[in-house]
């Protein structure tokens, strides 16, 4: 295993201060690595990638990006720190262009490395340049994907989080957010996502997770969970038919 | 008769507007109705005096009846009633809105605020009316039935500029662009990289210099007295509403049909129920489009 980017030890958190979600889960993600962490609904698997994002209060645990303490950090320091974060809903300004959403994604930059972006976003997804003037919601499910995606690659995270990323997404949109996914961990981002659509997001995955009831249940290499009859029975099987 | 009551109107409603994009802005961003900001027009209004004071009206320039020291006056008003506004957050509501506090809590506050910074302007200046010029205007005919001040027609030119830049601003700017992000979503703004504080202290200071501005034009039009703000209260917020909060351009086209609902009532009915008509006025649009004129459904 390649040296670990993201380790998340313990972590506590939840929305009410006292009651928390997640119970002391961990993970961890290297270098050009992608992770899934899958579960029944209700698991706190969203919970902890907000929790790792900085949008909630963390009562304990440790988090480090790259080495550097994040748990304590506001959500612009830790886009700073270098992760990117792509909510399930809500994940595109609706009211702003397909460019301003973009802008806004690299608020942190220069003006120079902006444009810089912009232009390579555009080249990456092409869908996008054809769209840049309209209003973000006049996009398509896979399509309003694609521009979170993009919009959270501004700022060149070294880890991208991604809640969802299929949720309700058209078969052929589906396929080509996890192509993506893999040609960014190529490219050197690590991803770590959460997923109820999750043989097929194993399978594209180096390792995975089970969370349940805010803990770590199982973990292991992508191609060990799918083949884990534990995992198949409890897991796969019935998270398959709901997504 | 109409025509003058339209041009009434939209003199009322471009200096109503001023104050309603504050009062949106801040509904939209900090999710709290601030009943403290028609208090903010009354103490740029008074802050332009202070700057009056020293500095004088200026001799009249042209047919206006200040010169240029009331434009600057009015400037050093919108600057100081940003930083007031400002520091009314730091000392008031800052401190609820990261104890989480419930929006009742917040509005509770501003009635507060409200209350205080009105008698502090009491205390200072007291209860009679006050000038910025004792100069008098002659009223020119611009067309059959329609008289009007010069300086009407400069309050109104100085309100068009102002919105134009303020839209520019929030169009173009990167700032603009955070406020925009920020009034659609706090936590997605938030994991773009943009500061929510930062967002909320420049929504602070513009919307209390454009306060201020409204408060001079309204001491301009013909006094100044501690109630100039309170009095418009009820109208901010309905053309805020009226408009669709968070939108520009809502506010804008919100403010001008309050104000002309206002004044064209006024052939009809007796001044005493004027106030109400805005509400009437909100409620049929409400009616129609629950979101306002121009926000988009949620």
């Amino acid at each position: 295993m390649s040296e670990t980017l993201l380790a998340a030890e313990g972590v506590v958190a939840g929305y009410v201060r006292g009651l928390p979600i997640v119970h002391g889960a961990s993970v961890s993600v290297a270098r050009r690595e992608i992770v899934t962490v899958i579960g029944p609904n209700g698991a706190g698997k969203s919970t902890l990638l907000k929790a790792i994002a900085g949008l909630l209060h963390i009562e304990s645990g440790r988090i480090s990006l790259s080495g550097r303490e994040i748990g304590a950090l506001a959500p612009h320091q830790i886009v700073r720190a270098g992760a990117g974060y792509v909510p399930q809903t809500g994940n595109v300004f609706t009211t702003l262009s397909i460019q301003e959403n973009l802008k806004v994604g690299g608020h942190l930059l220069t003006a120079g490395d902006r444009s810089a972006r912009l232009e390579r976003a555009y080249i990456q997804f092409p869908v996008l340049a054809e769209k840049r003037r309209d209003r973000a919601r006049t996009l398509s499910g896979g399509q309003r994907q694609m521009l979170a995606i993009a919009r959270a690659l501004m700022t060149d995270p070294v880890l991208l989080m991604l809640d969802e990323p299929t949720a309700g997404l058209a078969p052929k949109a589906v396929d080509e957010v996890f192509r993506q996914l893999r040609t960014l961990a190529e490219g050197g981002v690590a991803v770590l996502m959460v997923e109820q659509n999750a043989a097929a997001a194993l399978r594209i995955s180096d390792r995975g997770y089970v969370l349940a009831e805010g803990r770590n249940r199982f973990e292991g290499r992508a191609d060990e969970l799918l083949g884990d009859p534990r995992v198949n029975e409890a897991f796969l099987g019935k998270t398959r038919k709901t997504a | 008769m109409i025509a003058q009551a339209l041009f009434d109107g939209i003199l009322t409603g471009a200096i109503i507007a001023l104050g309603a994009i504050g009062v949106s802005f801040t509904l939209q961003i900090m999710r709290f109705a601030n009943f403290a900001h028609s208090e903010l027009l009354t103490w740029g209004a008074y802050l332009a005096l202070v700057f009056v004071a020293f500095a004088g009206p200026g001799t009249p320039t042209g047919p206006l009846s200040f010169g240029w020291q009331l434009v600057a006056a009015a400037g050093f008003a919108a600057v100081l009633t940003g930083l007031l506004a400002w520091a009314v957050d730091a000392v008031v509501f800052r401190r609820l809105r990261k104890g989480g506090a419930h929006p009742l809590t917040m509005v509770f506050a501003a009635f507060g605020a409200a209350l205080v910074l009105r008698h502090v302007v009491v205390l200072i200046w007291g209860h009679e009316s006050r000038y910025y010029t004792r100069e008098l205007q002659m009223a020119y005919e611009i067309v059959p039935g329609v008289r009007v001040l010069p300086d009407q027609i400069f309050i109104l030119a100085l309100a068009v500029l102002v919105v134009i830049a303020l839209h520019l601003f929030l169009t173009y700017s990167r700032t603009g662009m955070a406020m925009r992000a920020m009034a659609e979503s706090p936590p997605l703004a938030q994991i773009c990289g943009i500061e929510v504080d930062a967002v909320i202290r420049t929504t602070w200071i513009l919307g209390g210099a454009l306060a201020a501005l409204a408060g001079v034009f309204t001491g301009l039009t013909p006094q100044l007295h501690p109630e100039i703000g309170f009095n418009l209260l009820l109208a901010l917020f309905a053309a805020a509403i009226l408009g669709g909060t968070g939108s520009l351009p809502g506010a804008v086209v919100g403010g001008l049909l309050v104000g002309i609902a206002e004044n064209v009532s006024l052939l009809w009915i007796s001044p005493g129920y004027k106030q109400a008509m805005p509400f009437l006025l909100l409620l049929a649009v409400l009616l129609v489009r629950p979101q306002g004129i121009f926000a988009e459904k949620k």
